[in-house]
């Protein structure tokens, strides 16, 4: 007993009281708490138009970082939601995955953002789906560079709406959980932030790129943005036969010299 | 609902060993509703021998003192374990069960124990940790167990010996005509056993019971009520059981004989070995201070967990 773990730092008792779930259905309580955590973030229309149909439509789950209250822990209330993710998949490898969503309170807690995602890529890497997929705006040049130096690579896969059109960007889930350093280090560490200097910055940057790009979140329409969810169904979303491709870039373009 | 909490895999430390392998023939396993395999390990060799003739529960009997504990009451769990290490001897091993999904914090806060056993994790803890209890000669092969709660503080000196009249364990009993008639228990028990109960048996830790007496309470659910303990448990509502109570007024009906039965009431009720906290209600300075000072330490006894803010 001679490790001494004190709560002292921001977040650390916040985050000493966190567990992790995954669930691919939610029970009243539990879509309760899913719920009031979209309401907190002034999104409550991602419930019900995204996230509830993606878990119908089978093949997906969520990773929900979850506080009980102290006492009773059951019941309506007895969960609060403090972050959320949700991957489904999209090809017989592959799986579309959210941002991870968090709680404003939480808004800057990157070891809770980096345990939850930790888990989502162990999932991955032990199952079939071992491909993770972000739509994203061609041309691009936040995201799509971010995602690339993280190992993910542009595909032919797209989605063309009236105003954009987003490629499919794809990485192995194992590979991208040894470059981010999750495979290094435990969840309770990625809580404690007990990462070093180096990994700690790689998390930053990444989720905050993801964060960023998925934004706005609440409905402004016509805004563009960078990241956009998955929606089901666009299993191998290839250009139909005889269309001819189109021209992605194989490297980011390079900065201009000063 | 379909739900699995994640959990560190067990194929990932080569010292962890599957609970299966080494059960007597025909032993049952409790299955929670997770499917994540439960396993035990080593997490640091036992003493050699804490067991001392003098003090034991009865003549060529071992107990160990089995806590199920998890990720929230960690922090709780090292002055129990510091209060074990100061206070308690003769008994066997500490045996500490943990959820599988409890593991990683276990390993990154550096708590020990002389054995740590996962069990299956469940999606409502209050009721899995009943189930877990219910199960202890599963997770102990001593003779008899000696249940406390993490958030239990052993007072003063305590052997097996104390905890029983005779090799009879004690079982402190209340009469329920004294109690709140809000207290949960009695309706749900008497609903388990179908028979009207008069006494509450969970008034204070530790709770000893002999091993043999958990798989005939299994076998004794199984034939009442067509399933096994930890289905019926877990098909309960939230506080729809109690396992303490269970056990006891099973025992107080059915094997009667086997303990020493003291009534709260009359006056004759040895003092507590324990002193019980209630972890929900938070670890703040004062609580830090009344341990210290039944750990008769300054600063926790070496199990240097603080409350938060503390210098």
């Amino acid at each position: 007993m001679d490790i001494q773990k004190t709560p002292t730092r921001l977040y650390d008792t916040k985050n000493d009281q966190v567990r992790i779930d995954q669930t691919q259905e939610l029970d009243p309580h539990a879509a309760v708490a899913v719920m009031s955590f979209f309401r907190r973030l002034d999104v409550p229309h991602l419930f019900q138009e995204r996230v509830l149909p993606t878990l119908e439509a089978g093949d997906s789950s969520v990773f929900l970082a979850i506080r009980d209250r102290p006492w009773p822990p059951w019941g309506l209330g007895g969960m609060t939601v403090a972050a959320f993710c949700q991957i489904h998949a999209v090809s017989p490898t592959g799986v579309g995955v959210s941002p991870v969503y968090t709680a404003d309170q939480d808004a800057t807690n990157l070891g809770l953002v980096a345990a939850l995602y930790a888990e989502v890529l162990e999932e991955l890497t032990r199952s079939e789906h071992s491909e993770v997929n972000y739509l994203v705006l061609e041309g691009s040049a936040y995201a799509s560079r971010v995602l690339r130096s993280y190992g993910f690579e542009p595909s032919q896969d797209v989605l063309v709406t009236d105003e954009h059109r987003y490629v499919f960007h794809r990485t192995n889930a194992g590979a991208l959980r040894e470059r981010l350093g999750l495979d290094r280090v435990s969840v309770p560490e990625l809580l404690a932030h007990e990462v070093d200097d180096e990994t700690f910055q790689r998390h930053a940057l990444y989720f905050s790129a993801l964060h960023l790009a998925s934004q706005p979140i609440r409905l402004k329409d016509g805004v563009m943005r960078e990241i956009i969810g998955i929606d089901g169904g666009l299993f191998d979303a290839l250009l139909p036969g005889g269309v001819g491709s189109f021209e992605i870039p194989s490297e980011p373009p390079a900065a201009a010299a000063p | 609902m379909t739900s699995v909490i994640r959990a560190v895999r067990a194929d990932a430390d080569p010292v962890i060993e599957y609970i299966g392998t080494d059960l007597e023939p025909g032993a049952c396993l409790p299955t929670g509703d997770r499917k994540y395999p439960a396993v035990r390990f080593p997490v640091q060799p036992g003493p050699e021998s804490r067991v001392h003739p003098a003090t034991r529960l009865e003549y060529g009997v071992s107990c160990d003192i089995v806590i199920r504990s998890y990720y929230r009451d960690f922090r709780w769990l090292r002055y129990c374990l510091a209060s074990i290490d100061r206070y308690c001897h003769g008994f066997r091993n500490v045996v500490v069960v943990i959820p599988q999904t409890s593991l990683a914090k276990w390993r990154w806060l550096g708590l020990r124990a002389d054995r740590v056993v996962c069990c299956p994790a469940y999606r409502d803890d209050y009721l899995g940790q009943q189930v877990t209890k219910l199960f202890a000669d599963i997770y102990s092969d001593a003779d008899y167990v000696c249940h406390v709660d993490s958030d239990c503080v052993f007072q003063r000196s305590t052997t097996p010996g104390d905890l029983a009249d005779a090799g009879r364990p004690h079982v402190l009993m209340e009469p329920y005509a004294r109690l709140d008639s809000h207290a949960p228990w009695q309706a749900l028990t008497e609903r388990f056993l179908g028979a009207e109960i008069s006494y509450e048996f969970m008034r204070r830790p530790p709770y000893t019971y002999p091993r043999w007496l958990y798989p005939a309470l299994r076998k004794w659910c199984q034939a009442r009520h067509g399933v096994s303990l930890d289905e019926y448990v877990l098909s309960r509502p939230p506080r729809g059981f109690s396992e303490f109570n269970a056990l006891g007024a099973y025992a107080y009906r059915h094997h009667r004989d086997s303990f020493a039965w003291l009534d709260v009431t009359d006056g004759a009720v040895p003092p507590g070995a324990c002193r019980v906290f209630w972890s929900h209600r938070g670890l703040d300075a004062a609580v830090y201070q009344e341990i210290c000072g039944l750990l008769n330490v300054a600063d926790g006894g070496g199990n240097d967990v603080r409350p938060p803010g503390a210098q």
